[in-house]
């Protein structure tokens, strides 16, 4: 993967990145995304339909998300639904926001911002 | 299915290409969170549109011209991108010429400004419910005295005990003293003068309004007293733990606080005794239950007393029951009463009237006779632009001719004027809200002090939501009279003949930028 067309996609926003984290753990649709955040977060985080959508579109214009063909649980399946899946750009641009994350909080460990070894 | 039809309506802000491609999964996730719980169609509404309109404002002013898979396509590209030359248009104008702009833009701020204050106090005043539950079920009930043409005369205790035991109408009915009694208070710091209300036992009841600390006054309590929220933290510091003190007042009366009332709480309104109220009392601090017992109410024969008329009597009407039925009512116990009691009955008849008419009544007129007078001021401002606009159309010809031969349609060359004057006219209407926030305060100063419920006027969302339709509105009818002229644009004859004329200068460079 290229460096540099990753690095591009950084910093993520807020909605971004949670929505790329709700699906690393597999495909999901619209509203399960926004279950997830809602569980994850104790319901801080609330993504509403105009908020979600719009960050899926863009999410899926530049490639980090797709669009499944098959559905992944017929018995539960419902026509309108679409699944999203990340691809694997999305992989490299969240692992990535997850190291500038990562490398943001040593550095607040280190300045005591944030308890714990730096 | 009014939350459904919202949510159509949202979706409809945005482009189509995204609503093709996302509608279906959004109208699933609304259905299913909308049955979860309330409040988030509101959110989700205003959400769409917000952020839409946001996108709009943004891209109309700093376009970036990136591909983007759900920008505004086609016609509705055309849309958004024609408003967006228009209203940079438009605003070039207005800084080019800054006197005829800035001259347009107060006319219009004093009449919206104007307005909007009166309007201000019209909804404050007569629009807005009163701070009672269901106010618009309860009524004052009044004896008419018919010898001395006074029909709205203060209640004797055993007229009131007949109404309240006769009538089929009411809920429940109970007494004010009609006058309040300025009593000293004796406390530690010092002596503080308070104005107190003596009432039955039902009177919350009646009103449906609940303490916002402690508890409202019940029948059976004695020496209790609610306090208003203006005394709670005047005399009391805004205590919690105030509940439950014993205050001394003149006449060594010792009252026990039981609550404290929320701050939007006002009973009675000086308006509400009619001719009874003392001049000057102010609003009540303190509500005291007053048993209906003793000498005053009672006399040596245990009958209620009929000869001494001291009470305003408060009802609320039961669910269902019209005025007239109360009035029907009321009328067939006050002639039985006249048939009963001759001696002090006679010519004694009963008015009913709505609580918010007692309350307003009085002052409608005035008020509204004032938003009429504004309006004309309004509009007569409205028709000064308006001629201004008219007066600059004439040397503008030119260009509007030069747009029509590069093929600008009717309906262009209107909407490049409506952008004008709607631009006009809400700059002129955001300074009117501006200057109505001090109007408003400057109203109420000049008002006389028994004046009804002016202590809480304040601008909100809905006289925003009024200044800025009458902005729009008075936008529209600016541009109309220009509008009509275009119709008789002769392009041919125009360009020859200005193309001679003195303006050309400022035609042509006009079109050089």
């Amino acid at each position: 993967m290229d460096q540099l067309r990753v690095e591009a996609f950084l910093p993520l926003t807020p909605v971004a990145f949670e929505i790329l984290l709700a699906l690393a753990d597999g495909e999901q649709h619209g509203y399960s995304i926004m279950r997830e955040v809602e569980r994850r977060s104790l319901g801080a985080v609330v993504l509403h339909p105009g908020t979600l959508y719009r960050a899926l579109a863009r999410l899926l214009e530049s490639g980090l998300i797709e669009e499944l063909d098959e559905r992944p649980d017929p018995e539960h399946d419902d026509q309108r639904r679409r699944y999203y899946q990340l691809t694997p750009t999305g992989i490299a641009v969240a692992r990535a926001e997850v190291a500038r994350l990562t490398a943001q909080i040593s550095a607040a460990r280190q300045r005591k911002l944030l308890k714990g070894r730096a | 299915v009014i939350d459904r039809l919202l949510f159509e309506l949202a979706l409809r802000c945005y482009p189509r290409a995204f609503r093709d491609r996302f509608g279906v999964e959004m109208r699933e996730h609304f259905s299913r969170s909308a049955t979860g719980k309330a409040g988030i169609l509101g959110t989700t509404v205003l959400h769409g549109v917000a952020e839409r309109w946001a996108a709009v404002v943004r891209w109309c002013f700093w376009p970036n011209h990136r591909h983007h898979m759900y920008a505004p396509a086609g016609r509705h590209f055309m849309f958004w991108d024609t408003l967006r030359s228009d209203i940079r248009f438009a605003l070039r104008q207005a800084i080019r010429s800054p006197l005829y702009t800035g001259l347009a833009v107060i006319t219009l701020a004093l009449g919206i400004g104007a307005t909007t204050t009166v309007f201000t106090a019209v909804h404050g005043v007569l629009l807005r419910d009163l701070p009672y539950q269901a106010p618009e079920r309860l009524v004052m009930i009044w004896s008419d005295n018919r010898e001395e043409r006074r029909p709205r005369n203060v209640v004797s205790p055993g007229n009131f005990a007949d109404y309240r035991d006769m009538n089929q109408t009411l809920e429940s009915v109970d007494y004010v003293l009609s006058f309040m009694i300025s009593l000293v208070m004796k406390d530690q710091e010092g002596l503080g003068r308070v104005t107190a209300v003596r009432a039955g036992p039902h009177l919350f009841e009646i009103l449906g309004r609940e303490a916002m600390l402690g508890r409202v006054y019940v029948p059976g309590d004695r020496d209790v007293a609610v306090v208003s929220h203006g005394f709670w933290t005047r005399w009391l510091g805004a205590d919690p733990r105030a509940i439950g003190r014993r205050v001394t007042f003149s006449g060594d009366e010792t009252l026990e606080i039981i609550g404290v009332m929320p701050p939007d709480f006002v009973f009675p309104y000086a308006s509400m005794f009619d001719q009874w109220a003392q001049p000057g009392a102010g609003t009540a601090d303190l509500w005291v239950p007053m048993p209906f017992e003793g000498p005053r109410w009672i006399d040596g024969a245990g009958q209620p007393i009929r000869n001494t008329h001291a009470l305003a009597v408060i009802g609320r009407m039961r669910p269902h029951v019209s005025l007239d039925d109360v009035r029907a009512d009321l009328a067939r116990i006050a002639a039985h009463l006249e048939e009963t009691y001759p001696a002090t009955n006679r010519h004694w008849g009963t008015t009913v009237v709505p609580l918010a008419d007692q309350t307003v009544g009085r002052v409608r007129p005035a008020l509204l006779m004032l938003l009429g007078g504004v309006s004309l001021i309004l509009l007569m401002g409205t028709v000064n632009v308006a001629n201004m606009v008219l007066a600059r159309s004439v040397t503008r010809q030119r260009e509007r001719a030069i747009r029509a031969a590069l093929g600008a349609g009717r309906w262009r060359l209107v909407r490049q004027a409506l952008a004008e004057s709607l631009l006009l006219s809400l700059a002129g209407g955001l300074l009117g809200i501006l200057w109505s926030y001090w109007g408003v305060r400057g109203l109420v100063a000049l008002a006389p002090a028994d004046f009804p419920r002016l202590a809480s006027l304040g601008v909100d969302g809905r006289v925003l939501l009024f200044a800025v339709m009458v902005s729009v509105a008075t936008g529209l009818l600016v541009a109309i009279i220009p509008a009509v002229t275009f119709r008789r644009t002769d392009v041919r004859a125009a360009l020859q003949d200005q193309a001679r004329g003195t303006t050309a200068a400022r035609g042509g460079s006009r079109l050089r930028d």
